[in-house]
């Protein structure tokens, strides 16, 4: 897995889709192709009450990735440094065999350039030192994102703080 | 000067005399000086020997021959010897010149390794241009073989043909039971041990753009800037930065600044260029050199025809990379990309480092212009040319799309699209010489589409119906133009005028408009009433064409229009000056078709002498021979290859009757009739200037009736009398862009311009005056357009089997036979024109050029997929072409990456009802079943794409693709690696 991690609380998420808006500007990608994605069903029942139940799909980097295994041309490459998984775009010939191999359908078709586009944690701003852009322009703060080791997940820590704050019965 | 002059002694013709047979000396060790040395030292001490010497390999890599001896050495089992002679460069002429001169040398140096680990088997690897060069060497075996008295030879020598050079720099892998060798470091290592000093160099064929050309000798421990300046002065092409090309590229690109340098093999691979390079080109400073590195790249691809997948994968990407470039679609992503490929190649050992190292490193700033698509130093990479018929033609008609309107049954847009560049459609499909064929891509492989004739059938089908479709007229100007003359220039100035909304008069001499279509091509050529019916389709737009009235002086004709345009034509026959010709039983050849054409008695023969030999000579002789002539020599002073009549002219007028003397020139016709001429052995210098050499010894005399001189045109000037207008040799002088001659208003196109020429030629030349024309009546600059070809239309392809797409041949005409058409005053049509079903053919042999330019991209990227399904071929007109439409359906996996790296769309895939569909250009190569996704019934991939990545991936990776799931079904099930989907209820 890549050393940084990104994560959702669903819990605070309103499903805006701010986040897939500015994936895409800072893409510069048109209609079609989503790098990430708020997948979204319902509402369901959750304990009586109704719920619309959100999932956010950005890529996973795998330690061992499907697509860049499938990749003919090496286009589809994990990042040394910090396991990354993005698309040399001059390598890529627009064969679709990483969108055929990926088991979450994660790498986009862009029809703008005829080549495969994916999720890259935005590599870019990254390295100049700043957050991806669905992080940074996330309206409700539900996205975060930082190197694993050092991220706590806000879903444990708010577990964590009702079961200080209400101690099951019998304790 | 002797091209052989700086070559080494042991390199002289005497020394294979009896083309090898003869040994050099009475005995073997005199034969053979350098073996009787090395007998006398074990395999180590030869090994020694060789490694003290330094002696390096010559060409290719360069590399240290004791290299590749120790590691032959180490060796075991059964081996064999290498003599290889083959190059990066076919006109490479090193490898020649050893096998022809020092064919003796070659095998002593084979016989000295084979002492080495006793070598049972020699393999000679010829390509196919040093075909037959191989009997001294052979020759020389055999005579070795005699004087040491072998009667059953040991070891074995084989020839293999057609061999190609190897991609690889260095082998991939070191491989010890073959020592390989060019044929002349066979020859240095046999002169090493003959103890013959100075054997520090390699030859180097100096190609074009060097002063001197042919071979010299490369010293490698020399300057080679001061040596390329000692070869005959150095490089021919002017400016610092002229380009020196190795190898014919394959071998990589200096700059002239850069060559100070030392020639030893480790200096110019540091320099990034072949080691020891085997040719040497000079190109100019402004040559692209990005296009050069492109075409080197895809020949190293070619070479690697039989090598594994990723190594042919690496060619692929870096061809294509650079293929991207030119077409400006690269980005600056490429040149990192094409830096990284570099590195690639030159640790793996791939000859192809060297042009793309090399062209990277040293012409930076013309490839980061292509990726920027800012400018290509040549102006040639970057845009979109159009199709090669499209560009030779003359009046630049849209071929690819007139006959695939054709072809679709659409005779009446075929006209309108022909009429957008010639208004007389059918005449050109009568009498054109048709450059377009010879242009045509498909005419290297199955001969090219019959593009001549379509016309006229589209045309005849038009005219049967009541005439071409009318072309939009633009509104009326109120301005006049007055055009002298009524042949084809002037016709087609006067069509496109009109279309300009311009009022158009034509004014005629003759009694008939056409001028030299009507007077000068013979009626069974270019029947008259089919003449008359395509000038009235000019005429019923409104153009007034008045037969019989001459224009005497061009300055009163001129105050009655607001512009002139002059198509005089040629019409008076130029006789050559020679003795006798002044006599009235000597005709001019054009005078001769006039008087004929306008329907006078004209009688000739019974015995007539045709000088001259091009077209009109053709006509002049079949004309005779239908006014009474019964014998009719046809005298020309080219040999007949170089005869200006197009060939199937001639072999008519050969099947006819007419006998050919080429490589004849006249001297004088007697009073009697006799006719003499001299033998002519060339009629162009070196330069391809007209200066003829003749053997006044050798003579043909012929004896004739009458003489017709078809030697020449010129132009009837007395219009011009008093009007400014300016004339040069007899001919009107007019700007070649714009057709305005030295007088403001008054413009002239055709032969009377441009002097005698093809019928198409004067359309154009009346096409482009008319663009000017107009733009100078009103005040514009004319556009930069006219005269350049401009698509007409964008027609889809016509769909075709990959069957017929791949092997239909040329249609031959349907013609009268001989007995049909000779006899006197029988002017039947020869030609009878296509038929429906040929025509029908015809148009589905185009390979659409308009469409596939012949990038190589979709090619390229199949073999980076390691999928190899597309096989485009090499042909004269510098571009790639599909000629296999079959080879897709067993190899298709229908991914569609060509599609997507195609920059025009010509190939692309189609999906529908359950399949996939590859096309190209019109041709579905390839049908296979689509598989739909299990949750939403979209379409998905192909079996064998699926297949194809499956085999990519471990078996447990794999197993998660079980079920075929869409992109997008695939994310909406939000399932997470190795977790399973999320249990919500936990979560919140």
């Amino acid at each position: 897995m890549s050393t940084y991690v990104l994560r959702h609380d669903e819990l605070n998420c309103i499903a805006c889709q701010a986040c897939e808006v500015h994936c895409k500007a800072n893409k510069n990608l048109g209609p079609g192709p989503a790098p990430c994605k708020i997948v979204s069903f319902g509402p369901v029942d959750v304990v009586g009450r109704p719920r619309l139940r959100i999932t956010f799909m950005p890529c996973f980097h795998c330690e061992e990735p499907w697509c860049a295994k499938a990749c003919p041309t090496g286009a589809m490459h994990v990042r040394e440094k910090d396991g990354i998984v993005s698309v040399e775009s001059s390598l890529c010939i627009g064969c679709k065999s990483c969108m055929g191999a990926c088991p979450w359908g994660t790498p986009q078709w862009d029809p703008a350039t005829r080549k495969v586009v994916k999720c890259d944690y935005c590599m870019d701003r990254l390295d100049a030192g700043l957050q991806p852009a669905c992080v940074t322009k996330c309206v409700t703060g539900c996205l975060s994102f930082g190197v694993a080791s050092e991220l706590p997940d806000p879903r444990r820590e708010r577990y964590a703080r009702l079961i200080l704050a209400e101690p099951p019965a019998g304790a | 000067m002797s091209e052989l002059q700086m070559l080494p002694r042991w390199l002289d013709a005497g020394a294979a005399a009896l083309a090898g047979a003869a040994p050099p000396a009475p005995t073997l060790d005199g034969a053979l000086p350098g073996l009787a040395r090395a007998q006398s030292l074990t395999p180590l001490q030869r090994l020694r020997h060789v490694q003290e010497s330094g002696l390096a390999e010559c060409g290719g890599a360069g590399e240290p021959i004791h290299i590749a001896w120790r590691r032959f050495l180490r060796g075991r089992g059964p081996s064999v010897l290498v003599i290889d002679a083959t190059g990066f460069d076919a006109r490479g002429r090193g490898a020649a010149a050893i096998l022809e001169n020092a064919p003796w040398r070659i095998a002593e140096g084979v016989v000295i390794a084979a002492g080495l680990r006793d070598s049972l088997k020699i393999e000679l690897r010829l390509p196919a241009e040093l075909t037959g060069r191989e009997a001294p060497f052979l020759n020389a075996v055999d005579a070795i073989r005699s004087l040491a008295q072998v009667a059953v030879p040991r070891r074995q020598l084989e020839v293999r043909r057609d061999c190609r050079p190897s991609c690889w720099a260095e082998g991939r892998l070191p491989d010890s039971s073959r020592l390989v060798h060019t044929p002349e470091t066979w020859c240095r290592i046999a002169l090493l041990f003959a103890g013959v000093p100075d054997l520090d160099a390699a030859l180097l064929t100096l190609r074009r753009g060097m002063k001197q050309r042919g071979l010299v000798e490369l010293r490698r421990r020399e300057n080679l800037r001061i040596q390329i300046d000692g070869w005959g002065g150095g490089v021919e092409v002017q400016g610092p930065n002229a380009v020196l090309v190795f190898d014919d590229g394959l071998g990589g690109f200096l700059p002239l600044s850069a060559t100070d340098l030392s020639c030893e093999p480790l200096s110019l691979a540091s320099a990034g260029i072949v080691p020891s390079p085997s040719t040497l080109m000079g190109m100019a400073e402004g040559v692209c050199v990005v296009k050069q590195t492109r075409r080197a790249l895809y020949r190293h691809w070619q070479l690697a025809d039989a090598e594994e997948a990723p190594v042919r994968a690496l060619l692929a990407r870096a061809a294509r990379l650079v293929a991207e470039i030119t077409l400006g679609r690269g980005e600056a992503a490429h040149l990192d990309a094409l830096d990284g490929v570099a590195e690639d190649l030159a640790t793996q050992g791939l000859a192809a480092a060297w042009p793309l190292g090399s062209s990277l490193r040293y012409y930076r700033d013309q490839w980061e212009r292509h990726a920027r698509r800012e400018s290509c130093p040549e102006g040639l990479c970057l845009e979109r040319s159009a199709a090669p018929c499209h560009r030779a033609c003359p009046a630049n008609i849209d071929i690819p799309s007139f006959l695939a309107y054709l072809g679709a049954g659409d005779h009446r847009a075929t006209i309108e699209v022909i009429r957008r560049d010639n208004p007389l459609p059918l005449t050109c499909g009568l009498v054109c010489p048709a450059p377009c064929e010879s242009a045509c891509v498909r005419g290297g492989n199955d001969g090219a589409v019959f593009i001549r004739p379509m016309k006229a059938r589209a045309a005849e089908l038009c005219l049967a119906e009541g005439g071409y479709p009318k072309p939009a007229l633009a509104p009326d100007t109120g301005k006049r133009v007055g055009i002298v003359g009524a042949g084809p220039a002037s016709l087609s100035a006067a069509y496109y005028l009109r279309t300009f909304g311009h009022d158009v008069e034509v004014f005629e001499a003759q009694e008939h408009a056409g001028g030299m279509l009507r007077y000068g091509i013979p009626a069974y050529r270019m029947p008259p009433d089919l003449l008359e019916q395509e000038i009235d389709q000019i005429r019923v737009l409104g153009v007034k064409i008045r037969t019989g009235a001459a224009v005497e002086s061009l300055e009163a004709f001129r105050t009655g229009y607001d512009a002139v345009f002059l198509g005089l034509g040629t019409q008076r026959a130029r006789l050559i000056q020679i003795e006798g010709v002044e006599q009235p039983f000597v005709l001019g050849g054009i005078d001769f078709l006039r008087a004929v054409r306008s329907g006078e008695r004209v009688r000739v023969g019974p015995r007539v002498v045709v000088i001259g030999g091009g077209n009109v000579s053709i006509d002049v002789a079949l004309t005779a021979l239908r006014q009474g002539a019964k014998q009719v020599d046809m005298v020309a002073l080219e040999k007949r290859r170089e005869m200006p009549a197009s060939p199937h002219e001639t072999e008519l007028a050969v099947a006819e009757g007419v006998v050919l003397h080429p490589g004849w020139g006249p001297v004088r016709i007697d009073e009697d009739g006799e006719v003499v001429f001299q033998y002519c052995e060339r009629v162009k210098d070196q330069t391809g200037k007209f200066d003829p050499k003749f053997d006044a010894g050798r003579l043909l005399k012929l004896e004739a009736d009458q003489v017709i001189l078809a030697t020449g045109q010129g132009t009837d000037l007395a219009i011009l009398e008093g009007s400014g207008v300016e004339n040069n040799r007899g001919f009107v002088v007019a700007d070649p862009r714009t057709k305005m001659t030295s007088v403001p208003g008054v413009f002239a196109g055709g032969d009377g311009q441009h002097g005698p020429r093809t019928a198409v030629e004067a359309i154009g030349s009346g096409k482009i005056a008319a663009a000017s024309i107009d733009a100078w009546l009103r005040g514009v600059t004319p556009d930069a357009a006219a005269g350049k070809p401009v698509r007409r239309a964008e027609v889809d392809p016509l769909p075709v089997l990959a069957g017929d797409r791949s092997h239909k041949r040329r249609a031959v005409m349907p013609e009268k036979s001989v007995e049909e058409t000779v006899g006197e005053g029988n002017y039947v049509r020869i030609e009878e024109g296509l038929t429906e079903a040929m025509a029908h053919d015809e148009a589905r042999r185009c390979l659409r050029c308009d469409i596939c330019i012949g990038c190589g991209l979709c090619m390229a990227a199949c073999s980076e997929m390691g999928v190899e399904a597309l096989r485009m071929a090499d042909t004269p007109a510098s571009r790639l072409a599909y000629f296999d439409f079959l080879r897709p359906g067993e190899l298709c996996i229908g991914c569609g990456a060509c599609t997507q790296v195609c920059p025009t769309g010509a190939i692309r895939l189609e999906d529908g009802n359950g399949v996939r569909r590859t096309i190209i250009t019109g041709t579905v190569v390839r049908e296979q079943p689509l598989l739909e996704c299990a949750d939403c019934g979209a379409p998905t991939q192909t079996p064998a794409h699926r297949e194809f990545v499956r085999r990519r991936l471990p078996d447990y990776m794999a197993a998660h693709l079980d079920r075929e799931l869409c992109p997008s079904c695939a994310r909406g099930r939000t399932d997470r690696p190795a977790v399973g989907g999320i249990d919500f209820a936990r979560v919140s």
